[in-house]
Parts: structure tokens; C-alpha cells; sequence
């Protein structure tokens, strides 16, 4: 964490001032966004180690943890895991457009409009289209694919099961 | 790939085929990478057996190696089957595509053609015949006429430029100046030629003395 706001103890407290505090939120949003992407995480719980700075012992409380994790919500950088218990988010430090518009770069740069590519071709862990989507949960890839139907640039691929497998591109 | 409408894309029972021989290939990918690791674990135990001196364990780990490493090579023919079969699927699209497209160029082809009949161009090559026919005539008719009214005031003018032009020449015949045929006077006063032969002015050389 190189943030120096990370190392700031009043970060880590509830500021009364409300606009210091959308401040703060922002800060925090920027401080996940940044520290998931560095460390390829795709999931956020409200437990998540990132909310305590054990080197100026500072941690948030449960209940701003909560405001974090729904402002990140509402501005689209993150989806509830679970949207009853919403103890945990999917964070896209990527947004799923963005996903999309790299997947098509991929696919445009190979040569393979027309065919039929597997999520394992894009996202596996054996030479994937787009190395940065390894690890991607199923539901996260759900999203982006729904962005490449819109954009009528692809079509979902389900195998016997009815599991979302593939894109036609 | 041809078949892509505005609307979406349309996956067809081909496309189907060829996902399920590529999630074959997947899982046989992946497959490998489990037999990769047991294999690696088998390695490891038989080392360890040796350490201990434990020689059948370490025979039974490398008879299971020697199993898996087989499985290996099975698995990686079987990929290659999988793989040969699917860019064969492909090919055969991109040839259907090929063949369409041909299609397509020779109906447009045939549709041009058929604009340009053949009688359609007999025409064209009659009537542009006819108008080079008449554009002949024409120069004809203009040449007739001036040989009729102007030939003779052309001829005429011709000869007086003609004549203009003798006149400005200069005459041939150029005059030599004349030869005098008189004898020409040699002019006597020049001095006589010496008679005899010259004194010898040269001093005589002194023989040295010898002293």
C-alpha cells in the first residue's frame, strides 16, 4: 500500500464533516480499487484485511466498512456478492465494459471473428486471450458477456448443463 | 463469419459442435495439468524412498510415473486428434464462406453481363461507325470546297510568295578580283651578296708559355 492516506489515522475514522467524509469515501473507493488491482483480487469482504492498517493499529468499523462497500455499489465498482446478506462484493477494478473492449482486442488481434472461443481460451490459466481475467468468477464473466451481447458483438454459448461456457464472436 | 446478422449473432448447431470439441480440448488441457502434478508428487516420493532406503516404495512410485507419463502421451495424441478435428470444422466454414462469396461474385457477374447484350454493343459499334462515317464526309465535303473557291487565290499567293522569296536571295555569281598580268617589278636596291670568303675574325688561340 503506497497510499499515504493509508498510513493517515483519521482514514480510518468516520469524518463527522460530511463533505470531508464523501472525500473519504472517495479515497477509500481509489485505496481498494488500486490495492485489488495490484494484488489481482476479485472479491471484497467486509472482513477484508485492507480495512485494518495494523502499522498505526487503526481499523474501520464494521458500520463505515458497510458505507464503503456501498458507495463502491453504487458507483458501479462493485456488485454484491450477495445482495441479502451483502457481506462481500465482486470489485471491478476493471469495469465490464472495459472487460468486453479487451476481450474484442484480443479476439480482433488474433483473427478469430467468426469463431467460437471458450472462456477457458480467454480467461484460463493455459496461455489465456487476456491474462489479466484469470481468476475471473463465473458471475463476473456472466456480466461482461451480457456487455458483448448488447453490443451485439457476441453471443453466450451454454454446454449441455446450461453453464455459460463460451462466446461466439 | 457470412452468416452474421445486424441483430445479434445466431449461433447454429455448427457452432455448438465446435464449442463441445473445444471444451473437450479444454478439459483434456486440463487434465494434463493434473497428470503433470502427480506426476511431479511421484518423483518426489521416489527420492524420498531412496533416502530411506526404502527401494520398493521408490520402484512403485516410478512404475506409477512411468503409468501416468503414458497417460501423458495418450492425452497429448488425443488433444492433437481433438485439435486436428476442430480446424478441420473451421476450414471447412471458411471454405463455405469461400464458396458463397464465389457465388455471389458470379451472380453479380452474370447480372452485369447480361446489361451489356451483345446486340447492345453491335449497335454502339454500328452507330459509332456511322459517325465516323459521317465525321469523313464531312472533312470531304470541306476539302471539295476549298479546292472549288480558294485553290486558285491559294496557288496564286503561294507563287508570290515564291517570288518574294527569290528576290530577297542574294546573287550567285560572285566576282574574284583580277590577276595582274604585268610583271611585277623586283625592287633592285637590295644589298650585294658579299663575294669571297670572309676573314676569319676569330683570335687565334695563344699557346700557352711555358715559363
Amino acid at each position: 500500500m503506497n497510499s499515504e492516506i493509508y498510513n493517515f489515522p483519521p482514514f480510518f475514522t468516520r469524518q463527522p464533516n460530511e463533505t470531508t467524509w464523501q472525500a473519504q469515501l472517495s479515497h477509500w473507493k481509489d485505496v481498494i480499487l488500486t490495492h485489488s488491482r495490484e494484488t489481482k483480487q476479485w472479491r471484497l469482504s467486509n472482513t477484508d484485511s485492507i480495512f485494518e492498517n495494523k502499522k498505526i493499529q487503526r481499523r474501520l468499523k464494521p458500520d463505515v466498512i458497510q458505507l464503503v462497500l456501498s458507495d463502491l455499489v453504487s458507483n458501479k465498482k462493485a456488485d454484491w456478492v450477495d445482495s441479502k446478506t451483502k457481506t462481500e462484493v465482486w470489485i471491478w477494478w476493471r469495469s465490464a465494459e472495459e472487460w468486453a473492449t479487451l476481450i474484442l482486442a484480443w479476439i480482433d488481434s488474433t483473427g478469430q471473428n467468426g469463431s467460437i472461443v471458450t472462456f477457458y481460451d480467454i480467461a484460463g490459466d493455459d496461455s489465456p486471450g487476456v491474462p489479466e481475467m484469470v481468476g475471473m468468477d463465473s458471475t463476473m464473466l456472466h456480466k461482461v458477456c451480457q456487455v458483448l451481447v448488447h453490443q451485439g458483438k457476441a453471443a453466450v454459448m451454454r454446454d449441455e448443463d446450461g453453464n455459460e461456457v463460451g462466446l461466439k464472436v | 463469419m457470412g452468416n452474421q446478422s445486424s441483430k445479434g449473432i445466431k449461433v447454429t448447431s455448427q457452432d455448438k459442435a465446435i464449442l463441445d470439441l473445444k471444451l473437450q480440448r479444454d478439459k483434456l488441457k486440463q487434465y494434463k495439468k493434473k497428470i503433470q502434478v502427480v506426476l511431479d508428487s511421484e518423483v518426489e516420493l521416489a527420492k524420498d524412498a531412496l533416502k530411506k532406503g526404502d527401494k520398493k516404495r521408490a520402484l512403485l512410485a516410478l512404475r506409477k510415473k512411468k503409468y501416468q507419463e503414458g497417460m501423458l502421451i495418450k492425452t497429448d495424441e488425443q488433444l492433437e486428434t481433438l485439435e486436428n478435428l476442430t480446424s478441420s470444422i473451421e476450414f471447412a466454414l471458411v471454405q463455405k464462406d469461400v464458396v458463397y462469396g464465389l457465388e455471389q461474385g458470379n451472380k453479380v457477374l452474370k447480372e452485369i453481363n447480361q446489361e451489356i447484350s451483345l446486340d447492345r454493343v453491335e449497335r454502339l459499334r454500328d452507330e459509332t461507325e456511322e459517325g465516323i462515317a459521317y465525321q469523313e464526309e464531312v472533312s470531304a465535303m470541306l476539302m471539295s470546297n476549298i479546292s472549288n473557291a480558294d485553290e486558285e487565290d491559294v496557288q496564286a499567293e503561294l507563287e508570290a510568295l515564291e517570288q518574294q522569296e527569290r528576290a530577297k536571295l542574294p546573287q550567285k555569281q560572285t566576282t574574284f578580283p583580277e590577276v595582274p598580268k604585268d610583271k611585277i617589278e623586283e625592287p633592285m636596291d637590295l644589298p650585294k651578296v658579299p663575294e669571297g670568303i670572309p676573314e676569319d675574325k676569330q683570335p687565334e688561340k695563344k699557346e700557352p708559355l711555358l715559363a
